[in-house]
């Protein structure tokens, strides 16, 4: 991202009753768009207003969503580690384990499907998946609806949101109301792209050459203002791949062991990596590309690097550097 | 589940339709729909069907179904000129069913049968989709978010993918005995491609005077027919992992070709 513009963060426009030309003091944005990103796409039926980002925020941090009243979706999405989660795989009720690492939750506002195989294409469908898998919430929509339905404030906060009661599609749209507020945008890697040369240092800035020139190759995939392609690619990083991956949803035998390419921002927070958690730091991440694929149908683009250990380390400092401090300890993002 | 036909089900309930947009077949001089019902009826080979019994297939393999679901869509009559046309299906007191979905469950006596509003008649067959349309009223019904939708489309349904968004068209699940190991078995057959239309092309007549149901037999040991050699693999005991992929893989793709072309389905006379 070659983005220079000045300001440091554009106002999305979301104004609660601001008739143009009105006068008075302007009412605060209700969500901060980072200068170089694109417009949030939102739909028609699911506009913020801060009920509805209140009333998502509270879902996302309530125990109540699981059947046992153990776990709710901060559970395994901790914003000290990005929106992702420390463990290989999460802990649902009862300490079951999930099969596939919780990814980021940084930027799903621009997402174009959703999960490790792109099986779903909106994050209000994506916000059923956790609730009602029995490896995560393993709860029913009717027994999260009544629950809500009896608590003493839910009700009313609900109907101050969407001026209805808890219902499952009120409860998948104030969670992706909420979700879709979590935007990273302001890491250093962005504020050097704004013109603060200052912010990377000479190693990062190394990095950051080489994350973008053919050798190390990683803009191939990791490109735009999110550092993704939105795209699925077998990193041929494991001998096999025993999670069919995105041939789940393709029944495509050529897609097995290919996974979406995820964001970039706060990699450096969000350990363990792939798919499966099964890498442990970003290091060997990075030499395992250096080698190449290891597996049959890796992606083309996966071949030896010859990365020099001072050019891994180099890449390693700018992975650092997208890390977005301001985004991490943002209380709006907090219980 | 119940075989015979309780006699609740035969009743024929007048409603005030002629003009819902009900079609009218040709010759026909009544002036008022009716609510006629279609009832599905499972065998095996002949037998009653019952969940958690033992049953054996054409290949001689033992199985037990433990869940059978699945559902029923944009229902067609075709009339004594070849003409088919659209049914508005209804629940037993006619209220139309959202988006012409209905869920058969065999754990379910009342699911076996669903409410035709049609007129009476001459009738030459009839055509129904198994699956939720790909394409409806609201052009992406099979993709839609479930958590807007009431039963049998709703989240709470069983027959959500969840990871994947879409809708289970046809589950059954259960156990095989191969070599006197039980296996489980788990098909949830899904997606657009796997959408089946079905047409049984069997006369029948519907009289306000004499009612009678229309009744599809469904013969489960035909699912798990080989369409290519009635001998060969694959059958519930060769079923392996790999077959099971995504929404179906190869076996449930024999099985999707069984519903459509063999005699899965048949309208009793």
């Amino acid at each position: 991202m070659r983005a220079s513009l000045l300001s440091l963060l554009l106002l999305l426009p979301l104004l609660n009753g601001c008739g143009a030309g009105e006068s008075g003091p302007q009412p605060e944005p209700l969500i901060l768009i980072p200068a170089g990103f694109p417009a949030m796409p939102t739909p028609a039926s699911n506009q913020f207003t801060p009920e509805r980002i209140a009333l998502g925020k509270r879902l996302f941090y309530d125990t109540q969503l699981s059947r046992t009243r153990e776990v709710s979706c901060g559970s395994c999405h901790l914003a000290d580690r990005g929106f992702a989660d420390p463990q290989q795989t999460s802990a649902g009720v009862e300490g079951r384990r999930g099969e596939r690492n919780a990814p980021t939750l940084a930027n799903l506002a621009w997402n174009t499907s959703f999960f490790w195989d792109g099986g779903v294409p909106t994050l209000e469908q994506q916000a059923i998946v956790p609730i009602i898998n029995p490896l995560e919430m393993d709860m029913t929509m009717t027994e999260l609806v009544a629950r809500l339905q009896t608590d003493p404030t839910y009700p009313e906060q609900f109907r101050a949101a969407y001026g209805d009661a808890p219902n499952p599609d009120l409860v998948t749209r104030a969670l992706a109301a909420f979700v879709r507020t979590l935007v990273s945008g302001n890491s250093r890697y962005d504020r050097f792209n704004r013109g603060d040369r200052s912010a990377l240092t000479p190693q990062e800035q190394k990095g950051m050459e080489m994350f973008f020139n053919e050798k190390a190759d990683c803009f191939h995939c990791h490109v735009g203002f999110n550092l993704t392609n939105n795209g699925f690619a077998n990193n041929g990083i494991f001998p096999t791949y025993p999670d069919s991956g995105r041939a789940r949803v393709t029944e495509n035998p050529r897609d097995r062991g290919r996974f979406k390419v995820p964001t970039l921002r706060n990699v450096a927070l969000t350990a363990p990596y792939m798919h499966n958690g099964g890498i442990a730091t970003l290091e060997e991440v990075v030499e395992r590309y250096n080698r190449g694929g290891v597996h049959p149908s890796a992606d083309a683009q996966i071949h030896p690097l010859n990365l020099t250990a001072e050019e891994i380390a180099a890449i390693v400092a700018f992975l650092g550097a997208l890390t977005d401090e301001e985004f991490i300890h943002n209380p709006a993002h907090r219980p | 589940m119940r075989l015979a036909l309780p006699a609740l089900l035969l009743l024929l309930l007048l409603v005030g339709c002629g003009t819902d947009g009900t079609p009218q077949p040709p010759g026909s001089s009544d002036t008022a729909a009716i609510l006629v019902p279609l009832r599905f009826n499972p065998v095996v080979n002949g037998a009653p069907f019952h969940l958690d019994s033992l049953y054996t297939t054409t290949h001689g393999v033992p199985f037990r179904v433990s869940k059978l679901c699945w559902y029923l869509s944009r229902v067609e009559l075709v009339d004594s000129t070849g003409t088919a046309a659209p049914v508005t299906l209804c629940d037993s007191a006619g209220h139309a069913l959202p988006f012409g979905v209905h869920m058969v469950r065999a754990d379910s006596a009342h699911s076996m049968a669903v409410y035709m509003r049609i007129y009476p008649g001459s009738y030459r067959g009839i055509n129904f989709g198994i699956g939720v349309p790909g394409t409806t009223v609201s052009d992406t019904l099979n993709h839609s978010n479930a958590s807007i939708h009431p039963y049998p489309l709703n989240v709470d349904a069983d027959m959500y993918w969840g990871w994947k968004a879409g809708y289970v068209f046809f589950k059954i699940e259960g156990t095989s005995t191969v070599n006197d190991t039980a296996l489980t078995f788990f098909y949830h057959i899904g997606d657009d491609a796997r959408y089946v239309v079905r047409s049984l092309q069997t006369p029948f007549t519907v009289q306000r005077s004499a009612p009678r149901s229309v009744e599809v037999r469904m013969n489960l040991a035909q699912l798990f027919v080989s369409p290519t050699d009635n001998t060969a693999s694959p059958n519930l005991g060769s079923a392996s992992s790999s077959e099971r992929l995504g929404m179906g893989g190869p076996l449930a793709d024999n099985m999707t070709r069984n519903m459509r072309f063999n005699d899965v389905f048949s309208l009793v006379p």
